[in-house]
């Protein structure tokens, strides 16, 4: 069987879809850069203000001043003990929380653009059986969006005074790659898709009642959604119901642990 | 809202889909009681009163200092003046927690009359699986009504049992174009109403709601919308494409055959990178006074 045969779709053709979908995503883009400037300052207000503005002497725009500024009455009385250590003063707790979940969050974005990326490349050799046009769209898209996930995450890791997490999820690296790499066809691969598409958007859900800043909640309230829309595509494409949930459950949700940071 | 509605092809189409339904329903029931017996065990706490008041007033110190310090009038800020003007609170969550939930009825209270007229038309009627999700959907939509009123109930507001003031007028005035029309009007209007009640629960979480477990409560239901919303991004695309026959699934008619499809269906159901909010209701919307 050819490579045309297996893929169902021709390399000029998805060239041209990722030309189209970068496109769409430059046009929503913007707007998450906006507010992940505004995202950090209140999480570096919450986590050191005072150790930021002191080491760096940087502040990013008056509404980061105007975030970080609500923190003002917190620190007074706190000492000074901690104002030039890295270590999180009285209060600090909730964003280093935050902070970790967002590492983790990345880490489940690198983990679906590993995965993604892995059946692109592996379904020319046939690994999967044929690939319908419709399913490497699916996979195009997904992927491209978790990308987007992931920097949206990470910017915001770095805008605090964080590193970016850029590897897959620790935890569950392993087993996903073990599993990829005993898939035989489309309906497993589609099956794997869908626990990690289901993994991301229980643990962002979980995350809304426990994320302390406002711009940590934004991030996980407009992804999450998404990545449940292509747990449908998914679900259609395995001929179930696309919605069958009347509720989001949390049984997959992964701890804001995972990643290792604190 | 009262639309026309035929109860007996109602019941029997309810019954035709009981499986379907029978399987939600069970799935809906661990997460909700799960969110209440959170709810519960977190009121129970000794020092709940304490924290939540200290977490409504660092919400509201860090709200008033962004918008006065940083002089920005964005969207949403009446629910900001309303939550920062507002200084009451009722049992467990602030009065704007209380009006998002019952703004957030109102909203489900409508999609379930729309749905239900639908249900009404014959062209629905006509394809089994868009049928089914307009049934489902609808069941769905009422088991959200409940939960949100359940919770408004519990931080002590009113329940809301009125559908949504701003949008009814709306929808009531595109009945009649919807019986003379197709399947594509009724899409079109359904995809309004679930991008609406999904952008609401966005910002509602992101910058309205206060109480962790609302915030939860929203979360676990916006991307059940949002899910609705990429299904009729779906249907509406392959309607257009008139390919109505790859609109099945295997408890209606069959597993699509995803080799049919069209290239662009499989980018159909995730239009959007980030959930946008430019629809969304604000808070006091559908609140009950």
């Amino acid at each position: 069987m050819s490579k045309r045969d297996q893929m169902q779709c021709s390399e000029a053709e998805l060239l041209a879809m990722t030309k189209d979908m970068d496109e769409m995503h430059r046009a929503t883009f913007p707007q998450m850069q906006q507010m992940l400037a505004d995202f950090g300052s209140s999480l570096r207000g919450r986590a050191s203000r005072r150790s930021f503005l002191a080491g760096s002497g940087v502040v990013i725009g008056g509404l980061a001043l105007a975030a970080c500024g609500g923190d003002d009455d917190a620190d007074t009385g706190t000492g000074s003990s901690s104002s030039s250590s890295s270590e999180p003063s009285s209060g600090d707790g909730d964003a280093a929380a935050d902070k970790a979940g967002l590492a983790t969050n990345a880490s489940l974005e690198n983990l679906a653009v590993f995965a993604y990326d892995s059946a692109l490349k592996a379904a020319p050799s046939g690994k999967f059986g044929p690939v319908p046009p419709a399913v490497a769209t699916f996979a195009m898209t997904a992927m491209s969006q978790h990308s987007e996930h992931a920097k949206a995450f990470n910017a915001a890791l770095v805008n605090a005074g964080g590193k970016e997490f850029t590897e897959p999820n620790p935890v569950l690296a392993a087993p996903i790659t073990e599993m990829f790499t005993a898939l035989k066809d489309l309906p497993g691969l589609a099956k794997l898709a869908l626990t990690l598409e289901q993994t991301a958007t229980q643990t962002y859900t979980k995350q809304m009642g426990e994320f302390q800043s406002k711009e940590a909640l934004a991030l996980v309230a407009t992804i999450a959604p998404v990545e449940h829309q292509h747990a449908a595509t998914l679900l259609y494409i395995l001929g179930e119901y696309p919605v069958p949930d009347v509720f989001i459950k949390s049984d997959l949700a992964r701890p804001s642990s995972d990643a290792g940071v604190s | 809202m009262e639309p026309s509605l035929d109860e007996g092809r109602f019941t029997e189409l309810m019954e035709e889909s009981q499986d379907l339904h029978s399987d939600a329903m069970r799935a809906s029931r661990e997460p909700l009681d799960a969110i209440v017996e959170l709810g519960q065990q977190r009121r129970a706490a000794p020092d709940y009163a304490d924290r939540l008041l200290h977490e409504q007033q660092e919400s509201r110190r860090r709200v008033s200092r962004s918008l006065a310090g940083a002089g920005l009038a964005v969207g949403g800020f009446a629910a900001y003046a309303a939550a920062i003007a507002t200084p009451a609170y009722a049992q467990g969550g602030t009065d704007l927690d209380i009006d998002a939930l019952q703004t957030a009825v109102s909203l489900e209270l409508l999609a379930v009359d729309a749905y239900k007229t639908a249900l009404t038309l014959d062209y629905i009627r006509a394809n089994k699986t868009i049928t089914a999700f307009a049934q489902t959907t609808m069941m769905q939509h009422t088991e959200h009504g409940k939960a949100f009123n359940a919770k408004a109930k519990e931080l002590g507001g009113k329940e809301q049992t009125m559908t949504n003031p701003k949008y009814t007028p709306v929808v009531m005035q595109m009945v009649p174009a919807l019986k003379a029309g197709g399947p594509l009007d009724v899409v079109n209007l359904a995809i309004t109403l679930e991008d609406v009640a999904t952008s609401t629960y966005v910002k509602n979480i992101a910058e309205n709601v206060t109480d962790p477990q609302v915030r939860n409560l929203f979360g676990t239901v916006a991307s059940v919308e949002s899910q609705h919303l990429g299904t009729l991004y779906a249907v509406k695309a392959l309607l257009e494409a008139k390919l109505p026959q790859l609109i099945t699934v295997k408890a209606t008619g069959g597993a699509v055959d995803a080799t049919k499809l069209p290239a662009a269906a499989g980018g159909a159901f995730a239009q959007e990178v980030f959930k946008k909010t430019d629809l969304a209701s604000p808070p006091e919307e559908g609140a009950v006074a």
